[in-house]
């Protein structure tokens, strides 16, 4: 297999080269032109890809040396001088000098390491020199050789066994992570530091080890105020991560990369090959383990499409078979904390110590904390584990909407009871009459608080909706290069778990906007005297009926002269509305659809999705989004949910081929009946029911929609108004549904005749009868 | 010899770089698999909305449409792809790692990857699966 | 008052400042058998940390804080479980 991809290579080196050589020409008469630019370095980059394939060092460091300097002239970093193009030819001309050595013999020349080299470091002086303070190149040049090949010894303090479940992680992802070693001296409390303070300090921790000396003496003989103690810590936070939390004491503390090579070295007794013979079943272990941990961070990042999540489901599940686990399928439709959850799972029984990447799991661990405090229960006052002991009833969602159901049909069935009395009273029960109605008011009052215990059960805290956001912002801030620290306050706040389950997608994206567009660089921010790091509050508040949800950043705010001409350059609104707004009205704008601040659409809040599918999302639960910018000083994005979704139950029907919903509050029942049992009084259809007469107004007629066929039979909905029964003709029932009711807005703001709407389950937008004016139109067309 | 034996697992290679492609290509054939390869984002999209794989293989870096996009987009609503799927890097930086988890790919590997630790993978990822899990 | 020490157990609430690292380890000192409560404790100086492992106090209430919950309750739990160094006359050991 060797030979025909050597021959593959060579050819595709011909390939290239002649690319590079007419690209590298042209782009010295040319240096503008950037599709030239992006074509050569494009063929570095895949120069370097493929030599890696082989056994030939040289010629990947120099081109990676060559790709570096052309991705620095590519994002305009470096304007290219005759010098490079210079570096740049001389590099692809030893290569194409080495190729028919390689071909021959499979590796390069002797003299291609020392010859590589001075092109390389001539390429890098160039970038290095004239790129000056530009990070992005800098960074790339040094973050390829600085993983040190050989591991300090402390490293092993942190547990063989820890590092051991490590390394597939490490070794499948080839990812790196960071371990620092801090050993406070004596005095340091002396000068006011707390070392362990610091170390809470350090972002995204994975190990802790606090180690006190073995001679820890008893108390009795301590010294409080000399420091002993020693801490070692693996994080996946960056290396500048943890110098920064550390620059106070710099020589207190060391931190190393550590990658799969360096620890694998480090932990076989640094023998370079793999352990020998048993090593085998350990490796496809270690593999397994490592796409289970991939498949968590598939879950954990960001927001997983369906299709992701089930092929990390499928993923999961295989490499769990694999490693031989009793597996269980999720459940079905389960969203992507619980199937995260799932992947938590199977990689803990896996036994790789890869820590879930957010801590914040306060069920599971209220739930160890009870067992743990149930132990030793001596003489501790019983109310201090009334909390951590507060038992949990897990329940299916399914079971609970039942009861939701048996309460809206119990409200049907409480609704008739007035009529039963008036139908008492007319016939002279009186007293019968009387007590049905305090019987009524009874059973209303009761099932009310039925509807609103069963309300309750379904309250979720906020947390869950913020759960997401640790997580996303470490990674975002991290990306963006900027310092944020993310706050959370009334976690604990609850709302209706369809509040909460809806909440969480729109909360990710302001998290996201916040970060991208509110939060500025550090340095920025220490220009405009603010500190380096921004803050991020998300908070929760209860306010009555509903749920305070503040999304705050102390970012630059939203810039209303730059949403004002956005607005107008995307023709949202016109130039002479413009001038007549405010800046508060203008900054409402950011939400109008179409609208992006973003100059290009960044991969961070980008995809298309903006700040109108925020509102939109917020106002299909019943909600409002409200902005509140201090320009140069944050945002804060406040977001008012109702604590339950504003559940109505509707009765769903057909007339003049349309389906509508009537608020079942509203309905005493529903009749079906030949037309011969409808008669005329006073030159108008009734219905006689249990001898009252029940005034009958087609639906359709109302509403001026087509009238249906008349069939044999007659559909009545009867329902009460302020003048007694109304019969609405209509074509069809159908069945009861629980619907969101939104107000009127937008073309139909306004419409009289309907309450409001709702989205269906099948997607569909019911427009919501009222009651109300039907009658009145019934009334009106007498 | 058929070449489109019904029982052997499919899989779409897709790299710019030729020698690269044929040295993934010729590591999933030697283990089994019928393999197809595209050599940009474009043709790998259209091979993959009309094949029904049983895994990609996918370089990152590509001109034009780059993994990423074309993962991004393979996973999307639309498409709603969920065969497995690995993505292959020359970066061995997080960022990059956590781009392709968060697009949907399902293992991220740096070039180059050992012929063995891809056949396995390649393996593990097309098995049978233990319990069928639909999704909707 | 961030501590209340009690007959036998301290209740840390808020942020343990190195000033109270003091009256605790005094506390710890004349306390067989001490507990402490954490749960409302959010930080935890260094020097008190310190004193609390020494004495190998027990933990009654773990600390609702997640960091002192992940990384600081485990610790003091271990320690708890090993012997002292030197065994105070009257206080170590003692049926639970």
């Amino acid at each position: 297999m060797t030979n025909p991809l050597l021959a593959q290579f060579v050819a595709e080196a011909a390939d290239l080269l002649a690319e590079v050589d007419e690209g590298l020409l042209r782009l010295e008469r040319d240096p503008a032109d950037v599709d030239l630019v992006n074509a050569v370095f494009r063929a570095a980059h895949t120069f370097k890809g493929s030599s890696g394939l082989f056994d030939l060092p040289e010629l990947t460091r120099l081109t990676h040396a060559a790709e570096d300097l052309l991705d620095a002239v590519r994002s305009g970093a470096l304007p290219l001088d005759a010098e490079m193009v210079d570096g740049l030819l001389a590099a692809f001309d030893a290569v194409r000098a080495w190729i028919p050595v390689i071909e021959a013999t499979g590796s390069a020349p002797a003299s291609a390491a020392a010859t590589g080299e001075a092109i390389a470091r001539r390429l890098r002086t160039a970038l290095g020199d004239d790129a000056g303070g530009s990070s992005p190149v800098t960074v790339t040049v040094a973050a390829t050789p600085v993983a040190p090949t050989v591991l300090a010894p402390w490293v092993l303090d942190l547990g063989e066994e820890t590092l051991r479940g490590l390394l597939p992680w490490l070794e499948a992802t080839g990812a790196s992570i960071r371990a620092l070693d801090y050993r406070p001296d004596d005095g340091c409390f002396f000068r006011g530091e707390d070392p362990l303070h610091l170390v809470r300090q350090v972002p995204a921790l994975e190990v802790l080890e606090v180690r006190a000396p073995d001679d820890l003496p008893a108390v009795t003989e301590f010294d409080e105020y000399e420091s002993v103690l020693r801490f070692t810590a693996l994080t996946r936070a960056a290396m500048q991560e943890v110098q920064y939390v550390f620059r106070y004491v710099p020589n207190q503390v060391e931190v190393v990369e550590v990658t799969a090579a360096a620890l694998a070295r480090l932990l076989d007794g640094g023998d370079e090959a793999e352990a020998p013979t048993e090593a085998e079943a350990p490796e496809e272990h270690r593999v397994l383990v490592g796409l289970l941990a991939a498949q968590r961070r598939v879950l954990a990042a960001g927001v997983p499409t369906p299709a992701s999540v089930t092929a990390a489901v499928r993923v999961a599940l295989r490499a769990a078979s694999a490693l031989g686990l009793s597996v269980t399928s999720p459940a079905e439709g389960a969203g992507p904390e619980a199937v995260l959850a799932w992947v938590d799972a199977l990689v803990a029984a896996a036994g790789s110590p890869v820590v879930p990447a957010q801590r914040t799991a306060p069920v599971d661990e209220q739930d160890a904390g009870a067992e743990r405090s149930a132990d030793g229960p001596v003489g501790e006052p019983a109310t201090e584990d009334a909390t951590a002991g507060s038992r949990i009833l897990k329940i299916e969602q399914s079971k609970v909407d039942r009861l939701l159901d048996l309460v809206g049909e119990l409200v049907v069935a409480k609704n008739s009871l007035p009529f039963v009395a008036a139908a008492a009273e007319e016939e002279g029960h009186r007293v019968l009459a009387r007590r049905i109605k305090d019987e009524y008011a009874v059973v209303s009052r009761v099932s009310e608080e039925l509807q609103q215990a069963v309300m309750d059960v379904r309250m979720l805290p906020v947390s869950t909706a913020f759960a997401r956001a640790p997580r996303l912002v470490r990674d975002l801030s991290r990306k963006l290069g900027k310092r944020v620290r993310l706050v959370q306050e009334g976690e604990e706040t609850a709302a209706d778990k369809d509040v909460i389950e809806m909440l969480a997608e729109p909360l990710v994206h302001l998290v996201r906007n916040s970060l991208d567009h509110g939060i500025e660089p550090p340095e920025e921010r220490v220009a405009a005297g603010k500190p380096e790091e921004a803050t991020l509050l998300l908070r929760a508040v209860p306010d009555g009926d509903a749920v305070l949800v503040e999304v705050a950043d102390d970012g630059r705010g939203i810039d209303v002269e730059r949403v004002r001409r956005k607005a107008y350059e995307r023709g949202i609104v016109e130039e002479s509305a413009l001038e007549s707004m405010s800046d508060a009205q203008i900054a409402e704008l950011i939400f109008a659809p179409g609208f992006s601040t973003a100059d290009q659409v960044s991969d961070v809040s980008g995809r298309g999705v903006g700040m109108d599918a925020v509102r939109s999302a917020i106002e299909r639960l019943g909600g409002t989004v409200t902005t509140d910018s201090r320009p140069g000083q944050g945002l804060t994005i406040r977001l008012r949910l109702p604590l339950t979704m504003a559940v109505s139950r509707v009765l769903l029907i057909t007339a003049g081929g349309q389906r509508f919903g009537v608020p079942i509050d509203d309905v005493v029942e529903t009749v079906r009946t030949p037309w011969s049992s409808v008669t005329r009084v006073a030159g108008r259809e009734v219905l006689v029911l249990r001898d009252e007469i029940v005034p009958l107004a087609p639906l359709a007629g109302l509403l001026d929609l087509p009238a249906a066929d008349r069939g044999d039979e007659v559909s009545v909905l009867v329902v009460r108004t302020a003048t007694g029964p109304l019969g609405v003709v209509v074509d069809r029932f159908h069945q009861n549904t629980d619907v969101i009711l939104k107000p009127l807005d937008g073309l139909l703001a306004g419409t009289p005749g309907y309450c409001g709407t709702a989205l269906l389950g099948d997607g569909l937008v019911l427009l919501v009868l009222d009651v109300k004016e039907l009658n009145n139109r019934a009334a009106a067309a007498r | 010899m058929s070449d489109q034996d019904t029982s052997r697992p499919r899989a779409l290679v897709v790299d710019d770089a030729p020698t690269v492609r044929l040295y993934h290509g010729e590591i999933l054939r030697s283990a089994g698999f019928d393999v197809d390869e595209a050599g940009n984002g474009f043709e790998a999209l259209e091979l993959a909305l009309a094949t029904a794989y049983d895994l990609l293989v996918v370089d990152v870096n590509m001109p034009q449409m780059d993994g990423y996009e074309l993962l991004t987009r393979l996973r999307s609503d639309e498409v709603a792809l969920t065969c497995p799927v690995v993505t292959i890097s020359t970066e061995a930086d997080e960022p990059d790692a956590d781009n392709a988890y968060r697009a949907g790919a399902n293992l991220y590997l740096v070039k180059p990857v050992a012929p063995d630790l891809l056949e396995h993978v390649a393996g593990v990822l097309t098995s049978s699966l233990p319990a069928p899990w639909s999704a909707s | 008052m961030p501590l209340q020490l009690g007959s036998r157990t301290a209740v840390l609430e808020g942020t343990v400042t190195v000033e109270e690292a003091e009256p605790l380890a005094a506390w710890l000192r004349q306390t067989a058998g001490p507990r402490v409560n954490l749960r409302d404790c959010s930080h935890l100086h260094t020097a008190a940390l310190q004193a609390l492992l020494a004495a190998r106090v027990k933990v009654s209430v773990l600390p609702a804080d997640a960091f002192l919950r992940a990384w600081v309750a485990p610790l003091l739990e271990r320690f708890a479980a090993t012997p002292d160094q030197k065994p105070l006359a009257n206080s170590s050991k003692e049926a639970s």
